[in-house]
């Protein structure tokens, strides 16, 4: 069963661990694919963003350009000299460092002055070829101290003549810096970079400078030599360029990392946009993303575990208290029912008594039956005290030194008339080391009571009864008694032995019918044991009998003197040649009037005070040694009964210390019974007064 | 059984031993990874055995063999040209990055404002005492500050004028093209009447002498002209004397040529480069060179001329290419950029490439002197030097302030007077700036 249930949970365990797992992969998937096309779109947005800049940048460049051809065309110079001239004026307003008016046959003429041959550069090639405009890189590096890296725009415009020389259009040169700077974009914390390359890959602006100036990297060559890309996969992607076509690839560089690059062709130029980014900036975002929803998911869990816990506890804390409240109502519930059971058999016989007045052979049977259900009734409710009392642990054990020899003697002797009436084999077998232990006597005698008065009420006549007690050593000092009262009895089913230490719990079999009980019995004497630090448990088999076993560890004690008779009160000694006159504090006049009857029926001299200012009145009233004994009720009217006696006691007068002072009260517990004794009380006589107790108490000699 | 069981005992022990002994072992320590960063501008270097002319080429070799047979450390070799117009991108504005130079090869007209800076290290422990002796006494002088060699000269260019022969004749001026492999010398008066000739005779669109404005580029050469009439240029102390009347009356002289049409039309928003094409384009008579810049000048159809002087016997420019050290906080990059310049000057063909002028190095010079360009001339005019820094700090600032004045000169904006004046306080005020912000290397 165990192990079921251990293996039920290790899978509920496994199970949320796989379910927890794959959300968790299924999220970061999902959460890597969206932050992996939130990329890609930034990326898509960031080349398109530059486009818009270097497509700026060139547009200014050619209108700027164009601007100065027409602008000496206006200016209508009658000599190339005056041409010239005007140029070396515009190249002080603009941004470029040298300015060539481009005639028919591929001649330019500078602000410098210098007038050349240049149809064969590449620049004029290109303009003669009748590209309307056109941009490209082109190094001057003929001298090597003059090297410079230009960005060469040309314009073709619309032609005019100064002394004999047709201009066609302009080319102006600017400093590849200009456009390098317009290239700084940061992106993704300065990881992502921009570059333009050209039609066959080079760049337009190296990024990096290693090369020196004037050497031109080439971006195709990198992807060959460091992505390992294969001439085919080179062709594709100028293929796609040259279509027009915007896209991003995924590079592996191995050890140096992967990359993503946007690629974007410029319109109206051969150029292209390359923006790189590293691959680890992807994992770096999809990361941050990760980790702040792992944070936001632990304060959640977290918040959701405390919120369950405090749930869970105050669900826990309202069942206890429910099971405790259903606790009390069944503990009522049942004592209404146990007490009102025996009450409507009072009321009954009395009803019956009334009726059978002239018949006294029935109204003797009646007031016997009155007289035995009375008595369970104050049975009854002493236990309810006393389980009433444990369940609230206000039960202190008297601990002293007690004889086992002594117990035993005592449980015996109540035990054996009762096995003697029922023809019951009693026997005792006892094995003992230590027999003087300290403990609680009465309450140790208390449960063996309960077990064995049980054994005698379930065993039949001719069965047997047997009292095992022996003794293990326990810890130093301690010994262990065990007590076991085995039986040949109806049994117990099985059933009812997990309930049998439960508060009103009795089996109605066949066998055990008709037997009455409290029920509380053997929850008590459960509770006791435990109090006393032991155990009580039972075997059992329906009908062969029962086996109970009580064990209890306790500290030794020197050896223990036995005392024959042991009683709370004192019997009173009175002088024999008058009669004893007694003085009874009661303010219940019912109780009064019966105990007056009974004490007069007696024989004895009674006086009455209805309260506890009254009785001391009384017997200071009286002359000395006229009370011989003052029953005190306790609680009473103007002062209580232990005020009373303090008072009494406390009198200026020969009989105030000798007068016998006897409590008479429902309180029955230890504490009442010390606390009549600190107030000066000789003895103690419980109500319901057990007459026959009474009469010994007043009688015997003291 | 147990023979089994020994025998795993024992390989475990063995195992366990090996690995023990590997352990403890002294590992070889771990060579520190550094990255040289060695700048330059565009520079012509020569060597007859070979056809490389780029210093970059020269650099990027010596870095590959240097790498390879460094033992302190795993050097990797970056080796960076920039524009000259870009020189403070790349050189000022990466301090403190990890784009810094470790090692710059350049002119010493630019290094020696670096100098103080702070961050260019005194190279004296790395020269030897053969070394110190063949190098002349001249060129140490001027790699040093307070007696510490801060520059290691590689090799010298000396600047002249030089003329284009074809167009002198074409303007009947025979007599002044002097003998092959000369270096001529004209007196003022010679001056005048040339480039009055040539103003004269040269065709539209063709200019007699160089001149240009438009930025700090061949600077030099025009302050060289300043002292065409009698101007020391530099007071006692170094710092600019232009305002005196020789230096007006050389100021006066520029701007009355431009007036003559001596200068190409526009000058002042052109650059030496422009100067350079119009050369080329047969467009301009007189332009400057020395041997780097005569290779591609076609130097046969030149002829060579020192600047104009009072007396006559012309100047001349001389400035020296070399190496400097940064110190940018790494002890281990420091370390590897000396070895690195050490490697350099004992490595015989790498210092053959410094044939394209005079090499430094007197043995260089025995080795390759048969190469070397015009080099008997250029000894022999070395009479005619000027120098053109004094050794003044902030080199660069005074070259930035130095040319807009020139431009207004040329531009009639301002006098000759109030140039003059205007150049030596700017001048001066950039050369005290760099004096008061000199920090040396501890």
């Amino acid at each position: 069963m165990r192990n079921w249930r251990k293996g039920k949970i290790v899978a509920v365990v496994l199970t949320t661990l796989v379910v927890l797992s794959a959300s968790v992969w299924a999220y970061i998937d999902r959460l890597s694919h969206a932050t992996e096309s939130s990329v890609l779109t930034f990326m898509k947005e960031l080349s398109w963003h530059d486009l818009r800049n270097i497509q700026s940048e060139l547009n200014n460049s050619w209108n700027e350009i164009a601007a100065v051809y027409s602008r000496t065309e206006t200016s209508r110079c009658k000599t190339i000299q005056e041409v010239c001239s005007r140029l070396n004026i515009e190249q002080t307003t603009n941004i470029f460092d040298l300015i060539y008016l481009v005639d028919s046959e591929g001649k330019t003429y500078s602000g410098t002055n210098a007038v050349q041959d240049d149809s064969d550069k590449i620049y004029i090639r290109t303009l003669l070829s009748g590209d309307q405009k056109f941009v490209m890189r082109y190094d001057e590096s003929d001298v090597l101290e003059t090297t410079r890296e230009n960005l060469v725009y040309g314009v073709h415009c619309n032609p005019f003549r100064v002394d004999g020389v047709e201009f066609i259009g302009i080319v102006g040169f600017a400093k590849i810096n200009l456009i390098e700077e317009r290239l700084k974009i940061d992106s993704f914390d300065q990881q992502g970079y921009t570059s333009i390359i050209d039609v066959a890959g080079n760049y337009v602006v190296n990024r990096n400078r290693d090369a020196g100036i004037g050497k031109i990297s080439n971006y195709y060559e990198e992807l060959r030599d460091g992505a390992n890309l294969s001439e085919k996969d080179l062709e594709s992607i100028t293929t796609r360029l040259e279509q027009r076509e915007s896209f991003i690839e995924y590079f592996d560089y191995g050890e140096d990392d992967a990359q993503v690059v946007s690629f974007v062709p410029i319109p109206e130029s051969t150029w292209s946009i390359v923006l790189t980014v590293p691959e680890k900036v992807f994992n770096k975002q999809t990361q941050h993303f990760v980790t702040l929803t792992a944070i936001m998911l632990a304060v959640v869990v977290l918040t959701l575990c405390l919120m369950m816990l405090l749930i869970i506890r105050m669900s826990a804390t309202s069942a206890i208290a429910r099971a405790e409240a259903k606790a009390r109502g069944d503990f009522l519930s049942s004592m209404s029912h146990e007490i009102r059971t025996p009450l409507n058999g009072i009321v009954g016989l009395n009803h019956l008594m009334q009726e059978n007045l002239e018949n006294p052979n029935k109204l003797k049977d009646y007031l016997g039956k009155s007289d035995s259900t009375a008595k369970y009734l104050l049975s009854l409710v002493n236990d309810i005290l006393d389980m009433s009392k444990l369940q609230a642990g206000k039960v202190d054990l008297l601990l002293k030194p007690f004889s086992l020899h002594h117990l035993l003697s005592m449980v015996e002797s109540i035990t054996r008339s009762r096995t003697e009436e029922k023809e019951i084999h009693f026997q005792i077998e006892s094995d003992l080391q230590a027999p003087d232990l300290v403990g609680d006597e009465i309450r140790v005698e208390q449960i063996l009571i309960n077990i064995l008065g049980n054994a005698v009420k379930f065993t039949p006549k001719g069965g047997r009864i047997v009292l095992r007690v022996f003794q293990s050593e326990a810890a130093a000092g301690k010994i262990t008694t065990t007590f076991e009262v085995e039986d040949t009895g109806c049994g117990i089913s099985e059933e009812f032995q997990k309930k049998i230490f439960n508060p009103f719990s009795q089996e109605h079999g066949t066998i055990s019918k008709g037997m009455q009980g409290t029920g509380l019995g053997m929850s008590i004497s459960s509770l006791l044991a435990k109090q006393m630090g032991g155990t009580l448990s039972v075997r059992s088999k329906l009908g062969e009998g029962s086996c109970f076993t009580f064990a209890m560890t306790a500290d030794l004690a020197d050896a223990v003197p036995i005392v024959a008779v042991d009683v709370d009160a004192q019997p009173l000694q009175v002088e024999t040649n008058r009669k004893l006159k007694i003085l009874i504090a009661e303010d219940n006049e019912l109780n009064a009037e019966i105990l007056i009857e009974l004490l007069h029926t007696a024989g004895f001299d009674v006086s009455h005070a209805a309260d506890g200012g009254q009785v001391v009145e009384m017997f200071e009233a009286s002359s000395a040694n006229e009370f011989d004994v003052i029953l005190m009720d306790v609680q009473m009217p103007v002062r209580n009964g232990y005020e009373a006696a303090r008072i009494i006691r406390a009198m200026d007068r020969p009989d105030a210390k000798t007068v016998v002072i006897y409590a008479c009260t429902a309180n029955t517990f230890k504490a009442d019974q010390e606390k009549a004794k600190e107030s000066g009380m000789d003895g103690f006589i419980a109500k319901p007064i057990d007459v026959k107790n009474l009469m010994q108490m007043l009688t015997l000699p003291k | 059984m147990k023979n089994w069981k020994r025998m795993l005992a024992a390989g475990l022990i063995l195992t366990v031993a090996f690995g023990v002994l590997i352990g403890c072992a002294p590992k070889g320590a771990a060579k520190p990874q550094v990255t040289l960063m060695i700048k330059l501008p565009p520079l012509t270097v020569a060597n007859a055995d070979t056809d490389i002319k780029d210093a970059y080429e020269i650099l990027k070799q010596a870095g590959q063999e240097f790498a390879a047979q460094y033992a302190n450390a795993d050097v990797t070799v970056k080796v960076v040209k920039f524009a000259y117009t870009e020189e403070d991108d790349y050189i000022t504005d990466c301090f403190d990055t990890e784009d810094a130079a470790d090692v710059l090869f350049e002119g010493y007209f630019n290094m020696a404002g670096y100098i103080h800076t702070g961050r260019v290290v005194p190279l004296d422990d790395i020269i030897t005492e053969d070394m110190r002796s063949d190098v002349d006494d001249a060129s140490w002088e001027m790699s040093q500050v307070n007696g510490k060699t801060y520059m290691l000269p590689y090799y010298s260019l000396q600047n002249t004028l030089c003329f284009k022969k074809k167009l002198f004749r074409q303007c009947g001026l025979d007599e002044y093209i002097g003998e092959e492999g000369t270096i001529q010398s004209w007196t003022l008066d010679e001056w005048e009447h040339i480039l009055s000739t040539l103003s004269e005779k040269l065709p539209k669109m063709s200019y007699p002498m160089l001149m240009y404005a438009k930025n700090d580029q061949g600077d030099t050469h025009i302050m060289t002209l300043l002292r065409s009439r009698g101007s020391e240029f530099f007071d006692k102390n170094g710092r600019f004397h232009i305002n005196t009347p020789e230096g007006v009356a050389a100021l006066q002289w520029i701007a009355d040529c431009y007036k003559k049409g001596y200068f190409p039309a526009g000058c002042e928003n052109m650059e030496i480069n422009d100067c350079n094409t119009l050369f080329l384009n047969n467009q301009l008579a007189i332009y400057m060179t020395n041997s780097a810049t005569a290779i591609n000048l076609d130097s046969d159809t030149m002829g060579f001329v020192n600047f104009p002087s009072e007396d006559g016997a012309g100047y001349n420019t001389s400035f020296v290419t070399g190496f400097e050290v940064f110190d940018n906080g790494d002890a281990a990059k420091l370390e590897a950029a000396k070895a690195f310049v050490r490697y350099f000057y004992d490595n015989e063909e790498l210092m053959n490439y410094a044939q394209v002028g005079i090499p430094a190095s007197k043995a260089t010079t025995e080795r390759v002197s048969e190469h070397i360009f015009m080099q008997e001339a250029y000894s022999a005019n070395a009479v005619n030097t000027v120098d053109f820094t004094a050794n003044n700090p902030n080199w660069r600032g005074v070259r930035d302030v130095f040319y807009p004045h020139i431009h207004d000169l040329l531009a009639g904006n301002r006098t000759p007077k109030e140039v003059a004046a205007a150049i030596d306080a700017d001048c001066n005020a950039a050369i005290e700036n760099g004096w008061a912000n000199s920090k040396l290397h501890k």
